[in-house]
């Protein structure tokens, strides 16, 4: 009897040292080199890492933060070690689609969530050739962010719905004591982002003199040393001389602007809505977000929509051995937790339906603004829409135009030149 | 999308920078910022390095711990520490003049007006980088022979003539080599601008020299023009370094 009891226990001991041939995701060992954006919501990240660490203690990783404004600075040099993270930051960019076409971004086509993004954003994350080379964390636009006390007291009781409406609105505002716009006279890309890409959506694409300007002016041989593109910042000129910014406007960057938004010291800024984490803090401010009312009475709306950055596949001397991991994380953090960013930044989501991100909390003042922008003919976002050499005299105009050291008609003068330059490079 | 093939341009990228509409406004700013780094900072370490050697050890050593902290930090913390200090609306230094009764209209947008950000950036570098130079200046004062400035006192020289006639004689291999080190360093300031100023505003009036090469291959992705940026600013830097040590080196060899 004893003898049989032993032999059991040791077949036993054997069956229970015998693994199954297939690992489970759970049991995969590698050590990761992660590269994520950390400006819009850096603890995203952390919660993304301990989330993983939990479900996954045998895959090592080492993150870096980027930032996000200069990702460049981050992957030059391991673009020349041909050592790329093996997930790292891209957004929807020449500069990663090109990534893509040289082999340095794998294609995650594959992935879970690439096929759930809405079809501009695919597009947007699509190379020359056709490589997959990423899944973005989101989808944004701009829209007005208003403090609706502040208009409740300066007696406005119909939201503006063109731009004459929206000046008056201004003047309440002024009159009753408010600083009536928020603005980040040293944020050159958010200035951009707003009065040049409201200026263009209007003057060069409203007025219908250029519907393609952002494939045309990407040729090489555009000029913009036209009426419609000296028109582009006279609105906010304007504004500037009404006195309607706040005070220290010229100093103000972003997340001063977002702070002043947000404590309620101004009463209203265009800004994208993937800040409205930033903003709609419920401390007390009531805020709320519309559509931008640019466009001069009896005149069709312009929105400006975007595929927000996201998360690739980077190839790298590792990736045989971290490939399996790699999508593990990959689909970690672009699919099954994405939520995570999205909740913080309290922004949208950029897959197809609801359904897809379950957990996310979609906040109805921004959904609403989303959904009525997506009805409206669409321009381009600057930043994602002109050469990088010519974006980088754009926010060099659009900041001395704000400052008052250059005049809207000199814009040939500064696009031109860099245009110029960017046409010997296509050459 | 840009070709990324590199091929031969001959001069273009030289040529290209010449016509940047940057070009003439970043070279003055660096032009500034090398006029504080070699006068400014230069007079500012001397002093700072007299008082510690006129105070004697107990304060000096002090002083020199208060003087010397700035180099401990990361540039880009100092950056961003004196972007707080001359923020606009809460600032410490604005703040101060709002309790010293100036309107909140006549507050400076220090970092906002294209006259007054070279200056901030400025007083950001004389902080960090005087404490260094002023230590360098103090190994210097502790090796004249002290009987100099016996005879000096015996002779009834006033304060003004021993600096001219004793101190500075002396410290002319310190002084010789601190400029040529601060006009080398003028030269590469970057970080400190890049973060007190958003990356070179308002518009290009806080870019330097390398902060433009900087943004012209990271953000412009002009890879040649910012490469031939960099080569005129190293031989900016190598031409300004040998004209120094060959005056400097000839005023020592006269002094002695």
């Amino acid at each position: 009897m004893k003898k049989w009891f032993v032999l059991l226990l040791t077949i036993l001991m054997i069956v229970s040292c015998v693994g199954t041939s297939a690992e489970s995701n759970n049991d995969i060992s590698a050590t990761l080199d992660v590269a994520l954006a950390a400006d819009m919501a850096p603890d995203s990240v952390t919660e993304w890492v301990r989330m993983f660490n939990d479900e996954y203690p045998n895959i090592k990783l080492n993150v870096t933060l980027v930032d996000a404004s200069n990702y460049t600075a981050t992957f030059e040099p391991l673009v020349a070690a041909d050592a790329m993270p093996d997930v790292m930051a891209v957004a929807p960019h020449d500069y990663y689609r090109n990534l893509a076409e040289k082999g340095y971004l794998l294609d995650c086509g594959e992935m879970d969530g690439w096929d759930r993004q809405v079809d501009f954003v695919q597009d947007a994350f699509t190379s020359e050739s056709g490589l997959r080379f990423g899944v973005s964390n989101g989808v944004s636009t701009m829209v007005l962010f208003y403090n609706e006390d502040h208009f409740a007291q300066a007696g406005i009781t119909e939201l503006p719905t063109c731009w004459e409406e929206f000046i008056e609105c201004c003047e309440k505002l002024k009159t009753a004591g408010f600083a009536p716009m928020a603005v980040a006279g040293a944020g050159s890309n958010n200035l951009a982002h707003s009065f040049m890409g409201f200026g263009i959506a209007y003057e060069v694409y409203g007025s219908g003199y250029d519907k393609n300007w952002v494939a045309n002016n990407m040729t090489g041989e555009y000029d913009y040393d036209v009426d419609a593109w000296k028109r582009v910042l006279d609105r906010l000129v304007y504004l500037r001389d009404k006195g309607y910014f706040q005070k220290g406007y010229e100093s103000a960057d972003l997340y001063e602007v977002l702070r002043i938004l947000a404590s309620g010291e101004a009463s209203m800024s265009i800004q994208q809505t993937s800040q409205a984490g930033n903003i709609f803090l419920d401390d007390g401010v009531n805020l709320n977000c519309m559509a931008v009312p640019w466009n001069y009475r009896g005149q069709p709306n312009v929105a400006i929509s975007w595929a927000c950055d996201g998360v690739g596949l980077g190839r790298n001397a590792n990736n045989e051995k971290n490939l399996e991991a790699a999508k593990i994380f990959f689909e970690f953090v672009t699919y099954e937790n994405a939520w995570v960013y999205q909740n913080m930044v309290g922004g949208l989501s950029p897959f197809k339906t609801m359904e897809d991100m379950p957990k996310a909390i979609v906040d109805n003042r921004v959904q609403s603004a989303w959904e009525s922008n997506a009805q409206m003919e669409q321009s381009g976002l600057p930043a994602q829409s002109f050469s990088a050499p010519v974006y980088a005299q754009v926010r060099n105009f659009v900041q001395e135009v704000t400052l008052g050291l250059a005049e809207p008609d000199m814009i040939g003068e500064y696009l031109n030149a860099a245009q110029m330059e960017y046409a010997t490079t296509l050459k | 999308m840009a070709s990324t093939t590199p091929r031969f341009i001959g001069l273009t990228n030289y040529v290209n920078m010449v016509l940047d509409k940057s070009f003439s406004l970043v070279v003055q700013n660096s032009l500034k910022i090398t006029f504080v780094y070699t006068v400014m900072i230069n007079i500012f370490s001397l002093f700072l390095s007299i008082l510690i050697y006129k105070v004697g050890t107990k304060f000096g050593n002090l002083i020199k711990t208060i003087i010397y902290f700035p180099q401990l930090l990361s540039m880009v913390v100092v950056g961003f520490l004196w972007r707080i200090m001359f923020n606009y609306n809460y600032g410490p230094i604005n703040s101060l003049l709002s309790a010293l009764g100036v309107s909140h209209d006549l507050l400076p947008q220090w970092l906002g007006d294209v006259n007054l950000v070279i200056p901030s950036v400025s007083v950001a570098l004389v902080w960090l980088v005087a404490g260094y130079y002023a230590i360098v200046y103090f190994a210097g004062l502790i090796n004249i022979p002290h009987m100099y400035y016996e005879v000096a006192a015996i002779e009834g020289a006033t304060p003004w003539k021993e600096l001219i006639h004793v101190t500075l004689p002396f410290l002319a291999p310190s002084i010789t080599i601190s400029t040529v080190l601060l006009t080398v360093e003028s030269l590469s300031v970057f970080a400190v601008p890049a973060a007190m100023t958003d990356g070179g505003g308002p518009g290009r009036y806080g870019t330097t020299m390398a902060l433009w090469a900087y943004n012209t291959y990271y953000s412009n992705f002009q890879y040649g023009k910012a490469i031939a940026i960099s080569v005129v600013l190293g031989l900016v830097a190598i031409l300004l370094a040998f004209v120094e040590m060959k005056i400097l080196l000839n005023r020592e060899d006269n002094v002695v």
